[in-house]
């Protein structure tokens, strides 16, 4: 099985959000209804014990684990791992809206749509990438803070570049198989 | 080639033949079950009654015939198991029949807790918990008699029961003999806010009261009878005080017990070759470090597939249990992470309350002990992400991400200081 | 779903799937970016947009705002027909009309003005998008009026004006390829200019150093600075002249290069000795360590190269000569036309370096008339001497005051009236106007003045002309047809000027002669630039060759780079103009003691923020969700000793009016100092900048400079 990783430096984001316009071009969410598109940015401050503040950009959206806990967290079986790409999708004709999937995620990804009572999350743009494309948020990222590879080419340059930090933070980095 | 047996055919069972079938291809399955149908997840059956479901997507791994070509198992339907023998790792049948395994696996689930009062068995009186009853239900509903409910437990189960017949326009009365809802899992505070809501949306509640038993009116509504003498009347009665796990076929074997079987890490009960999992058994919880009963779907899926694989001598672990309660109907939701029991006079608590969210959680010991949140569920993952992480290391602090998700969705920075306050990581 | 109906959901090109990509360009903002665009599209509609890859310009970059197109050609408040006004002016009611009967009433009402008073009473302004000035520049030349406008008044052209007072020539980029060392002054990148960064990348990646000087500590100062100085607002004049003072007594100058390129440098090292480093540091607010270690690294680890922005700097009151003061350090340091230095250029065609020439310029002033001064002429000198559009800033006191002839009809392309310091009077003096008609989008607030409303479309709907650094022409094709009855600005123009039979066949012909006129030297014509998708390379482009430009004298009086402009010198002394770069107060016209004591704040109005530029994106849906609420930002000590929490209503006042908008807490500008994004209705920035705090060399307004209040409201 192929497997593409998301890749994230926070050194190169400026929550500038192109990102997260570009997800919602891609997937028509209809934020004007309220709805939330599935990657999120944030700029954020935050104090230091020097007196000091840190200021963070990031981007995040459904991390992929490999170990996806929202897979078994789900009772109706909406949420299962393409083949083609590793990434965690879902189909949401039977869910429920009962929210255990966003319970079973460290990094709530899954969000409630109000609308139809259905979770919906990030699937990778695994559609895109079957097609030799890259997922819509990666494509709009100028700065090269957001990318998507296959996961044996996560060597090198971004070893040591805090590849992925926030799933390595959550301790659910993606085991190599 | 090994032989297994799997008793109980539920998300845990499952999860262990689909485990114990992917590390080993030529192994002997067989499933003993007491049903004639697929392993279906019991949190459905009131999505299936107020539609939000077809029947057949009660069963999430598909019908008992796909499910058994596909895993290449022995299924044994409407097959109760009635004993086990463990030193010779046997099953016994009804009709005397007697199997030896090299493993075998305990995944009978747990029933709904009826208790033979009179009147439990009048017509109109029901329980929630299998398909069937939730078949019944959805009959009961759409032939559109039921004008009056009443809910004995405001539990887990009676919450999503009493929603189903609110949403159908049915007055509905929430009865419980505890002096809040949810005592065993939520604070009396949060069970305030949480019925001050419910108040709001309509609902009648009455706490502190025993059932005694229920009687049939002349007109054939139903009176349910406390012990202190109090008549609540209605069309119909739900019964949803609890769970029990069906483990009465195991009283003889010796195989250690409390509520229900006390396995390991590696899901192993206290004797050699058998193994249990789900709902009907006692893993360990990472908070007390004891064993407990935590009923929840995902526990069962994970303990089923440790279980599966170890009967198969492929070492998997379970990780332990957090106590886990989420609630969420009528627009509504909340949770519960950790042992509100644990909780003592003297710990640290901490409050938050405004128009969107409640916040009450307790810190004592020098950890969270427990978190009570309503209206939360977006966040509900990492808040318990960060929970279970100061288990590992007492000392956790939040990391950038869930600083900012938290922030974002606005939970008040005292809440983020109270559970660890924040790590920046500035490598 | 099948998998074709999982590949329709997600917009996968192809046969099967009947989703086309066609290739456009953004034009959401200015002309010096305009991304070539992939749309994605299924009959006729727009599905999705991404950066064209193969796009020598952009290479598959677009921006936030760009990345937003289909929301905002979608706007719902797009201008469906031609509209003419039925209510009171600026009370919004209009009813459609046909365009047949627009353009009669159009050529009546303008050549009724044209004959009561003169031609010159016409005037014609473009905002955004500027694309078709050449068109509309013509037009009002052939149609003979001087008065040709466009908010270049308050953007872009006071640097230019600057760099051509300095060196002669404009450009002047930072040459980062070659560069060691980066000067990043005002350098956002991040949120206004995206392409500028992967360049900033590079260079930090190859062991470069950068320095970036900001009044906010942005993303590219946590990202990409080596040295941040967080500079009090407007003093960016005196520290130039500091730095260059630590240069020439640390002789860190490059003498050679001073003797023979430039001009007036003992003057200018006269100038510079009234700097010295605790002055500096007492005016700019920054540590003198961090400023001495910020110049020995910019003078001693060259070649280095200085960002210059569009409108940041420019818009204070002492613009100019802060931007003189700043480019004076490339010279001093030898850096200017030189590898990794700042290299001059010349623009083909709206402002693009292409390496090649049109007759961009001839196309217009061969029908110029010269009988009448420009609005706002004899005001700024410099201004005068170095743009061919009359100055916007006086347009307001000229229809009030109809000296020295009335304004009595205006032609907006795009017209912002938020663009003017005290908008609401700008506004209520339309009332002295005969007539205005304004072409645009979608119904803006300045529309709801107009007496006639047209439908402009996107770029996505038409064809358009466009040159591209590296030697490149385009010229698009539509994506999807016009909305409803939009139409290209120039198309209407083109069919104006055949129902005015304006005396001008080629402007008769419409836009694509017009385009075959301009690239006549090319070797290129519309056709062939139309066969193909992407930009066409144009044979005989040059590069900008480093050193090329000085080698043959500079295009200025003495031929030489002036630190002291015997331009400036030449103007009447009644201005009060100084040679000299010298550094002057940005609130020097508001520091009267009752002033200070009632507006404590310094407020920098027009920040840039992610998602949104000028006014007409703060209406696009997908945007506006990343910052709903206009907001100001305040030092969260300010914002504490103020009682003003996150999110809490205030008002910001000034002299000249008071706006509402709600508090952001931060710690990324200094106290003392308030920031906030411009162009929003319900909360314009511009009803608080006085109509004559103005530089005096270029005109524009002190938009990042001025005096403030900042109180909390009740809920």
């Amino acid at each position: 099985m192929m497997k593409y990783v998301f890749t994230f430096d926070p050194n190169r984001c400026s929550a500038c959000s192109s990102c997260m316009i570009a997800c919602t071009d891609q997937n028509d969410i209809d934020l004007a209804a309220g709805e939330k598109c599935y990657r999120k940015t944030y700029d954020t401050e935050i104090p230091l014990d020097d007196g000091k503040v840190y200021c963070a950009y990031l981007s995040t959206a459904c991390m992929h684990c490999d170990d996806a806990p929202c897979i078994a967290a789900c009772p109706v079986g909406c949420i299962s791992k393409d083949p083609d790409t590793g990434f965690t999708i879902y189909d949401n004709t039977n869910c429920i809206g009962c929210k255990s999937c966003a319970m079973a995620c460290p990094f709530g990804a899954p969000r409630y749509r109000k609308e139809d009572g259905k979770m919906v999350k990030c699937d990778g743009c695994y559609m895109r990438v079957k097609n030799g494309m890259k997922p819509a948020c990666v494509r709009a990222c100028s700065f090269g803070a957001l990318d998507c590879v296959p996961e044996d080419q996560v060597t090198g340059a971004y070893s040591d570049k805090a590849c992925n930090v926030l799933i390595n933070q959550a301790g659910l980095r993606r085991k190599a198989h | 080639m090994k032989k297994l047996a799997i008793i109980g055919f539920g998300g845990a069972g499952y999860c262990a033949a689909a485990a114990a079938r992917e590390c080993d291809p030529d192994a002997h399955i067989d499933v003993y079950t007491d049903t004639d149908i697929g392993p279906y997840n019991p949190m459905l059956t009131t999505y299936y009654v107020k539609g939000a479901i077809d029947y057949d997507a009660l069963f999430p791994f598909g019908s008992l015939e796909e499910i058994q070509k596909k895993l290449k198992l022995q299924v044994y339907r409407d097959t109760p198991v009635t004993g086990l023998i463990p030193a010779e790792k046997a099953v016994c049948l009804a009709d005397g029949t007697k199997r030896a395994y090299d493993s075998i696996l305990v995944s009978t689930g747990a029933s709904a807790f009826v208790p033979k009062i009179p009147g439990w068995d009048l017509p109109g009186v029901f329980k929630m918990r299998t398909a069937a009853d939730a078949v019944h239900l959805k009959k009961m509903l759409e032939e559109g008699k039921i004008r009056s409910g009443l809910v004995v437990g405001a539990s887990w189960v009676g919450i999503k029961v009493l929603e189903d017949l609110v949403e159908r326009g049915i007055d509905c009365t929430l009865i419980d003999g505890a002096d809040w809802s949810f005592s065993i899992a939520v604070f009396r505070e949060t069970a305030d806010r949480i019925q001050r809501d419910l108040e709001k949306k309509g609902i009648k509640l009455a706490f502190g009261q025993m059932l005694s038993h229920i009687e049939q009116e002349p007109d054939g509504r139903l009176t349910a009878v406390m012990k202190n003498g109090n008549r609540f009347t209605a069309d119909t009665v739900a019964i949803c005080i609890g769970i029990r796990p069906n483990v009465g076929f195991l009283k003889d074997s010796g195989i250690a017990m409390n509520r229900g079987v006390l396995v390991d890490e590696h899901m192993r009960t206290s004797a050699e070759g058998i193994y249990a999992a789900g709902d009907c058994c006692e893993a360990y919880d990472i908070q007390s470090g004891e064993q407990k009963n935590i009923g929840v779907w995902l526990n069962a899926r994970k303990q089923g597939a440790v279980a599966g694989a170890n009967m198969v001598g492929v070492k998997r672990e379970f990780g332990g249990n957090a106590l886990l309660n989420l609630a969420h109907y009528l627009d509504y939701d909340f949770i519960s992470i950790g042992d509100v029991t644990s909780c003592r006079e003297e710990d640290e608590v901490y409050e938050y309350e405004d128009e969107r969210y409640y916040f009450r959680a307790v810190r004592g010991g020098g950890r969270i002990k427990c978190i009570n949140m309503i209206g939360t569920a977006d966040s509900n993952g990492i808040v318990k992400s960060i929970f279970i992480k100061s288990f590992e290391n007492s000392a956790a602090e939040l990391d950038v991400s869930a600083v900012c998700y938290l922030r974002a969705n606005g939970f008040p920075e005292s809440f983020i200081e109270f559970i660890g306050g924040k790590i920046v990581d500035r490598a | 779903m099948t998998e074709l109906e999982k590949k329709i959901k997600a917009k996968i090109p192809g046969e099967d799937t009947g989703i086309e990509i066609k290739r456009s360009l953004c034009a959401v903002c200015s002309p010096g970016n305009h991304c070539g665009l992939d749309c994605y599209v299924k009959d006729g509609k727009l599905l999705k947009v991404e950066g064209t890859l193969e796009h020598p310009y952009n290479k598959g970059k677009i921006c936030t705002k760009g990345a937003s197109n289909r929301d905002y050609i979608y706007r719902k408040d797009r201008v469906r027909t031609p509209l003419k006004r039925v209510g009171a002016r600026g009370e919004g009611k209009f009813e459609p009309i046909s365009w047949d009967e627009a353009y009669q009433i159009i050529a009546e009402k303008l050549n009724a003005v044209k004959e009561q008073y003169s031609p010159h009473s016409v005037a014609f302004f473009s905002g955004f998008c500027k694309w078709y000035r050449p068109i509309l520049h013509r037009f009002c030349y052939t149609f003979g009026s001087v008065n040709f406008g466009t908010d270049d008044s308050t953007c872009f052209k006071s640097t230019d004006i600057c760099h051509h007072l300095t060196t002669g020539r404009g450009g002047n980029g930072p040459n980062l390829p070659n560069a060691n060392t980066f000067l990043g002054w005002n350098y956002g990148g991040y949120y206004s200019n995206h392409l500028a960064v992967p360049g900033a990348q590079a260079l930090k990646e190859r062991g470069g150093k950068i320095i970036i000087i900001d009044t906010r500590y942005t993303p590219a100062a946590k990202n990409l600075a080596d040295i941040f100085l967080q500079i009090n607002p407007g003093t960016d004049g005196a520290l130039a002249l500091g730095m260059a003072k630590i240069i020439i007594d640390n002789g860190w100058a490059d003498m050679d290069y001073i003797e023979k390129y430039t001009y007036g440098f003992e003057q200018y090292k006269e100038l510079v000795q009234k700097y010295p480093l605790d002055k500096v540091c007492q005016i700019t607010g920054l540590n003198p360590d961090d400023v001495f270690a910020a110049t020995k690294l910019f003078a001693t680890n060259g070649p280095a190269a200085i960002n210059f922005s569009a409108s940041a700097l420019a818009h204070r009151t002492n613009g100019l000569q802060t931007n003189r003061a700043i480019l004076c350090l490339s010279a001093l340091t030898g850096n200017y036309d030189q590898p990794g230095g700042n290299i001059p250029s010349v623009a083909s065609y709206l402002h693009k370096r292409g390496g090649f020439d049109t007759r961009e310029m001839e196309f217009r002033e061969s029908k110029r008339p010269h009988d009448q001064l420009r609005i706002g002429e004899t005001r700024f000198p410099p201004w005068d001497e170095y743009c061919d559009e009359f100055q916007a800033m006086d347009l307001l006191r000229q229809i009030e005051e109809g000296t020295p002839y009335p304004v009595k009809a205006i032609v907006g392309f795009g017209f912002n009236a938020k663009m003017f310091p005290e908008t609401d009077k700008l506004v209520k003096a339309f009332d002295k106007l005969d007539f205005f008609v304004d072409a645009d989008m979608f119904m803006s607030y300045t529309t709801r003045f107009a007496d006639i409303v047209l439908p402009s479309c996107s770029s996505l709907e038409r064809g358009e002309m466009k040159a591209y650094e590296g030697g490149y022409l385009t010229f698009t094709k539509p994506a999807i047809p016009p909305l409803y009855e939009s139409k290209s600005d120039v198309n209407m123009l083109c069919e104006l000027a055949r129902v005015m039979d304006l005396d001008d066949d080629l402007l008769k012909a419409g836009y694509e002669a017009c385009c075959d006129w301009m690239i006549q030297d090319t070797g290129l014509t519309v056709a062939d630039l139309k066969a193909s998708d992407l930009p066409v390379k144009v044979p005989g482009a040059k590069p900008t060759v480093p050193g090329e430009y000085i080698k043959n004298g500079f295009k200025t009086r003495t031929g030489k780079f002036e630190f002291y402009s015997t331009a400036i010198a030449s103007y009447d002394p009644k201005y009060g103009l100084n040679p000299l770069p010298d550094y002057v107060d940005p609130l020097a016209d508001e520091n009267d003691p009752e002033t200070k004591a009632n507006y404590p704040f310094h407020l920098i109005a027009g920040a840039r923020i992610p998602n949104t530029l000028h006014s007409r994106l703060h209406e696009v849906p997908w945007l506006r969700s990343l910052r709903p609420d206009p907001l100001v930002e305040i030092h969260v000590d300010d914002a504490k000793r103020l009682g003003i929490g996150e999110g809490d209503k205030v008002a910001l006042s000034s002299p000249h009016g008071t706006i509402h908008l709600k508090a952001k807490l931060t710690s990324k500008v200094k106290p003392g100092v308030l920031m906030m994004a411009h162009g929003y209705t319900e909360a314009n920035a511009n009803e608080l900048v006085g109509r004559n705090h103005l530089d005096p060399y270029s005109g524009y307004p002190g938009f990042k400079s001025l005096r403030c209040a900042i109180r909390k409201e009740a809920e």
